[in-house]
């Protein structure tokens, strides 16, 4: 007699699906955006897409840290948004901003069982990550060497670690939004957006 | 349309150059190739990795590359070429017969039975509207494109050709690049998505100066109820013309009645005892007729064939034709 495996999520698996997201969402907004050069970029099959992922090691070990912390904050469920800033280098000026919101389930805990499978959440991902790279059609390009930063919104009582500081929100002045797709693991809700400095 | 599931419109700030027509067509195109899953990446960068691919190979010409890659990097380089020559003939196309209305892209294994059908109705052209760049025009058509997820599907399609059909005003006999298909019919089967562009342009009012059957004031006119005599019908003639040697064509041009009011349709019997000289009371404006609109009115994509009846245009067919590849 065949046996049926129901897939579930649980607490720490959504967390790393959530993790695992910002990892190729930031690498695809880096290349993208070509705040790094394409050469240091390399492919990766993964969600049904040919996402490019960074080679560059200091890159690699900065976003290890952080998306690392990130899941733990996402296990703890206290963190309350990621964002991604993109600084113009030579006057520190915020001229794009990826905010995704994140809503945690309070009530979830380590024996929660959530009835969504991985495929489901990573076919909502897929949508979200497509809609990141096409929006290369419409925002302004970026003429001006840019760095990038990325800020974590947490509740009051998390623990920070010693090597994060508190920041500013790192608002863009004149800027115009576009809401882009959500995905959910039912623990972890995302919905992204893109904020840029409006153009004459 | 039959067929058709989807519809979406969307309004420039201005008019298009036939240029800019021909270039959103290509970056729809561009759009669509990655929204449908025929190509890995977006087109621009799918150049930019295929690019740099050939630049190693160059500097390491011992290091043979995977035999998969290589039919990838190959596939890659196919599209490539065939895009660019599609997107050349596009603007070829726009630039022999700027009055292109329509452009259609299949994606099936043949133009007459596509699994989906892109309809792209662009704006038509006005030279008195204020041109907007294509920089502006395709920031702000992507922006509402990408927001709102018109060209994505869930449904699955896996890798097939692409054809691109443009319809011309028969005028154009001919368009490089593209072959005439007399009998082409944009395809009911299948997905079917409308994409209706349109332009903020002034159009100007044409000369129908119907008004509507109600009372109007002519300023300058003291009120008065009598009939007509003479002299007072000689003061009213001066009034609604102002030389008298344009009378003979006044006399063709106006009919004062007191049932009627009509400034236009001449009576060929301009009679002035029948004029009527009790001014009316103020009334309602002149009514524009619908084919006036005001300054800054849209230029409305009407649903027919390009604006035009079928038989006033014509379908062409690009020789090129992509075929999409997945990794």
């Amino acid at each position: 007699m065949a046996s049926t495996v129901k897939q579930c999520i649980t607490l720490k698996g959504s967390a790393a699906i959530v993790a695992e997201f910002f990892n190729y969402g930031i690498n695809s907004i880096l290349y993208q955006r070509g705040i790094y050069p394409p050469e240091t970029f390399t492919h990766q099959q993964q969600y049904g897409l040919t996402l490019l992922v960074t080679t560059n090691d200091e890159l690699l070990k900065y976003l290890k840290a952080v998306i690392g912390q990130v899941k733990d904050w996402l296990n703890e469920l206290i963190v309350q948004k990621l964002v991604l800033v993109i600084k113009r280098v030579d006057t520190n000026e915020v001229v794009e901003r990826w905010q995704f919101d994140i809503q945690c389930d309070k009530t979830a805990n380590e024996t929660t069982k959530r009835d969504k499978t991985e495929k489901e959440v990573k076919e909502e991902i897929k949508s979200i990550i497509r809609q990141i790279t096409a929006t290369v059609t419409f925002l302004p390009l970026l003429e001006a060497v840019c760095s990038f930063d990325i800020l974590i919104y947490t509740d009051k009582d998390a623990e920070v670690p010693t090597n994060w500081g508190e920041s500013g929100p790192h608002f863009i002045a004149n800027s115009e939004e576009v809401r882009l797709r959500s995905f959910t693991t039912t623990i972890h809700k995302v919905d992204a957006m893109v904020a840029f400095k409006k153009t004459d | 349309m039959a067929g058709c599931s989807k519809q979406f419109e969307f309004v420039f700030d201005g008019g298009l150059q036939s240029s800019t027509r021909a270039l959103l067509v290509n970056e729809v195109i561009k759009h669509l190739l990655y929204e449908r899953n025929q190509i890995p990446l977006q087109f621009d960068f799918l150049r930019q990795q295929l690019a740099l691919a050939e630049t190693d190979n160059a500097q390491q010409p011992s290091t043979k590359p995977l035999s998969s890659q290589s039919q990838v990097d190959r596939k890659a380089k196919s599209v490539i070429s065939n895009l660019d020559n599609m997107f050349e003939n596009i603007i070829k196309a726009f630039e022999t017969c700027p009055e292109i209305q329509k452009a259609v892209v299949l994606l099936g294994s043949t133009p007459a039975t596509p699994k989906e059908s892109y309809i792209i109705n662009l704006p038509h052209l006005c030279p008195e509207a204020d041109n907007i760049s294509l920089k502006s025009s395709k920031q702000a058509l992507f922006q509402h494109l990408v927001a709102e997820q018109v060209l994505s599907s869930d449904l699955p399609l896996g890798p097939t050709n692409l054809y691109v059909v443009l319809c011309a005003p028969r005028t154009a006999s001919h368009l490089p690049g593209f072959i005439p298909k007399a009998s082409f019919k944009v395809p009911s089967r299948g997905h079917c998505l409308t994409l209706n562009m349109l332009c903020r342009q002034p159009t100007f009012a044409c000369q129908d100066l119907t008004f509507e059957d109600t009372e109007v004031e002519i300023s300058g006119i003291e009120p008065l109820s009598l009939e007509c005599s003479s002299l007072d019908a000689t003061v009213a003639y001066h009034v609604m013309s102002p030389s008298p040697e344009k009378r003979a064509r006044l006399q063709s041009q106006f009919h004062l009645d007191k049932r009627k009011r009509h400034l236009s349709n001449p009576d060929k019997d301009f009679d002035l005892t029948k004029i009527h000289f009790s001014t009316p009371l103020i009334g309602s404006t002149p009514k524009i007729s619908a084919s006036n609109q005001p300054l800054g009115s849209l230029d409305l994509y009407n649903g027919t064939n390009c604006g035009q009846s079928h038989s006033q245009s014509v379908w062409f067919q690009c020789s090129t034709v992509v075929k999409g590849y997945r990794v």
